[in-house]
């Protein structure tokens, strides 16, 4: 009996989407045949509210466009700012910024790893990690008053010095972190399912990577060693040594060999800021006295981050006005969850849904802004 | 001989019309064209210059001026160069032919801008609904969408079982007023 194709809708209520989205999905059996991604559940008109508000207003609520990497945001809006405006930024709060952004995506790979077990209801994997990221936002409230938006760097520099202490605290929780790491790999990285589930499944290959423009540590699972902070260093990344891991399998488990990869030279990256940042108290550029006052003139820029998902691009266009003309945002999701999703999911079972789009690290947040 | 963006510009500039150009800092470079050279310069940017990704395409809304400026962001992977390549077209009912067939992430990008700002881009293969639902009325990412009176016409405040909840504005002026006359009274 010939089988009829039924569609069904992958979320935006489902356990196992990333975020407010859904993917509509013709199957044959559990054979997936046509696949086609639905947002526009969560549009926050961010691009809109930021043309109604001077730059100091737009800054508050620059990092709420993305929840799992608030900062990338933060850090991208500020120094946009900053080079409309030709503000220069005191070295101690380039160090702080980078540190902040290393932190985020160290927080960032652990939600990673607590979706992608959970994914495969593997549900160890984001009790652990969950609990682990705590220990992050522990510190991320102590240094900003935030736990997950932290509005701490500011066109200018950053918002706050450190706390007496801070450096001495981070570094113990590094040293727990890395104590932890082969836990994990024997929890969800050499574990026998999760290999037998995400070997050979949602292979992105080199030449598809190129054409669709894939970024960050799904690029470099296809074997490219491109970093926004190795290729066009920013903040202090070009002071510090980090290697760039990569993989060439182009697959979920490839994907997941990278993202381990990164968080060792992340702690590496953070035990080198420990050890070098300044003493000096200066952590602000000098500004205008009023908020008011902060005219951007007219002219336009182009600024990206390396986030833990990939980069993320904002273009910036002021207008001689205390507000921006425009401020377009491009986060990695834009690339990775519409058309290259829609085509990897072809041919893919149901049951993986879940493990590829957490393998891409999709969030529809940094899609709709 | 070490690649240099100026050297970059100067080869576009014999090979095109440019009509500006502009290296706004390291590794990023403006170039205005008309729309007619628009797709002859991201081939070459792409085939010749070997530009392998386009990061984004932006849209920024002139209305004084009556036009939106289209930003091609190609970006190469060799040099970490980008170059926006920009065009002005029509606020109203302005057409751009697709570069999907360049750039296949450009349909997303495209598909944004269409609904966001109105822009037509004829051969994109999903121009369809992204964002918005059943959307009607004028782009919403335009300068001119008034977003207060979209706010009034489609929500309202919700009155019932608030009868009894105080203007907070209202009742903060009268806590000031009221503070500033007794502090004016202790003067005296």
């Amino acid at each position: 009996m010939a089988q009829d194709i039924i569609t069904i809708f992958h979320g935006p209520q489902h356990p196992g989407i990333t975020g407010n989205m859904s993917v509509e999905l013709d199957l044959l059996g559990e054979t997936i045949k046509r696949a086609e991604t639905h947002v526009g559940y969560l549009h926050r008109g961010f691009e809109k509210m930021i043309e109604r508000r001077t730059v100091l207003q737009a800054f508050t609520i620059v990092c709420r466009i993305c929840v799992p990497e608030p900062d990338p945001n933060e850090e991208n809006f500020a120094r946009g700012v900053e080079e409309l405006m030709g503000l220069e930024v005191p070295e101690k709060a380039k160090w702080l910024r980078t540190m902040v952004l290393e932190m985020a995506r160290l927080q960032a790979q652990m939600l990673w790893f607590a979706g992608q077990g959970g994914s495969l209801g593997h549900y160890i994997s984001p009790q652990w990690a969950v609990a682990d990221r705590d220990l992050i936002l522990d510190l991320f409230e102590e240094l900003t008053g935030g736990r997950v938006y932290h509005m701490y760097i500011t066109p200018g520099g950053v918002r706050r010095d450190l706390p007496e202490g801070f450096l001495g605290r981070l570094g113990h929780f590094l040293d727990y972190l890395e104590s932890r790491l082969p836990e994990y790999d024997n929890m969800l990285l050499r574990n026998p399912v999760f290999l037998e589930r995400a070997r050979g499944v949602g292979i992105i290959d080199p030449a598809t990577a190129r054409e669709y423009g894939v970024v960050g540590p799904n690029l470099r699972a296809c074997g490219f060693m491109n970093d926004i902070r190795k290729d066009e260093p920013y903040e202090m990344y070009g002071e510090v040594d980090f290697i760039v891991p990569t993989e060439t399998s182009g697959d979920v488990y490839g994907r997941a060999m990278v993202r381990r990869a990164e968080i060792e030279q992340s702690i590496s990256i953070l035990r080198q800021i420990i050890r070098r940042m300044p003493a000096e108290k200066e952590i602000m550029a000098v500004l205008p006295k009023n908020h008011r006052k902060w005219e951007v003139p007219k002219g336009d820029t182009l600024v990206k981050t390396e986030s833990a998902r990939g980069e993320y691009s904002y273009y910036m266009v002021g207008d001689g006005t205390d507000k921006l003309r425009r401020v377009q945002v491009k986060g990695p999701s834009a690339v990775h969850a519409i058309t290259l999703l829609e085509e990897m999911l072809v041919d893919s079972q149901l049951s993986d849904v879940a493990m590829i789009m957490n393998s891409l690290g999709t969030n529809p947040p940094e899609i709709e802004r | 001989m070490t690649e240099t963006i100026d050297n970059l510009l100067e080869r576009i500039g014999r090979n095109f019309q440019i009509t500006g150009q502009e290296v706004k800092k390291a590794g990023l470079a403006a170039l205005h064209c008309s729309q007619e050279q628009l797709h002859g310069v991201l081939i070459y940017l792409k085939e010749v210059e070997k530009f392998d990704t386009l990061t984004m395409i932006g849209c920024a809304d002139w209305i004084e001026d009556d036009y939106f400026e289209l930003s091609y962001m190609a970006y190469s992977f060799t040099t970490f160069f980008t170059v926006m390549v920009k065009i002005r077209v029509s606020r109203d009912g302005s057409s751009v032919p697709t570069v999907e067939g360049i750039w296949r992430q450009a349909r997303t990008f495209e598909r944004e801008i269409h609904e966001m700002f109105g822009v037509d881009f004829p051969g994109n293969t999903r121009l369809k609904e992204f964002f918005l639902e059943n959307w009607q009325g004028m782009p919403p990412m335009k300068r001119d969408f008034d977003t207060v009176q979209f706010v009034k016409d489609h929500y309202k405040l919700r009155e019932e079982g608030r009868e009894g909840a105080c203007n907070v504005s209202v009742e903060r002026k009268k806590r000031i007023d009221a503070k500033k006359l007794e502090l004016k009274k202790e003067g005296e």
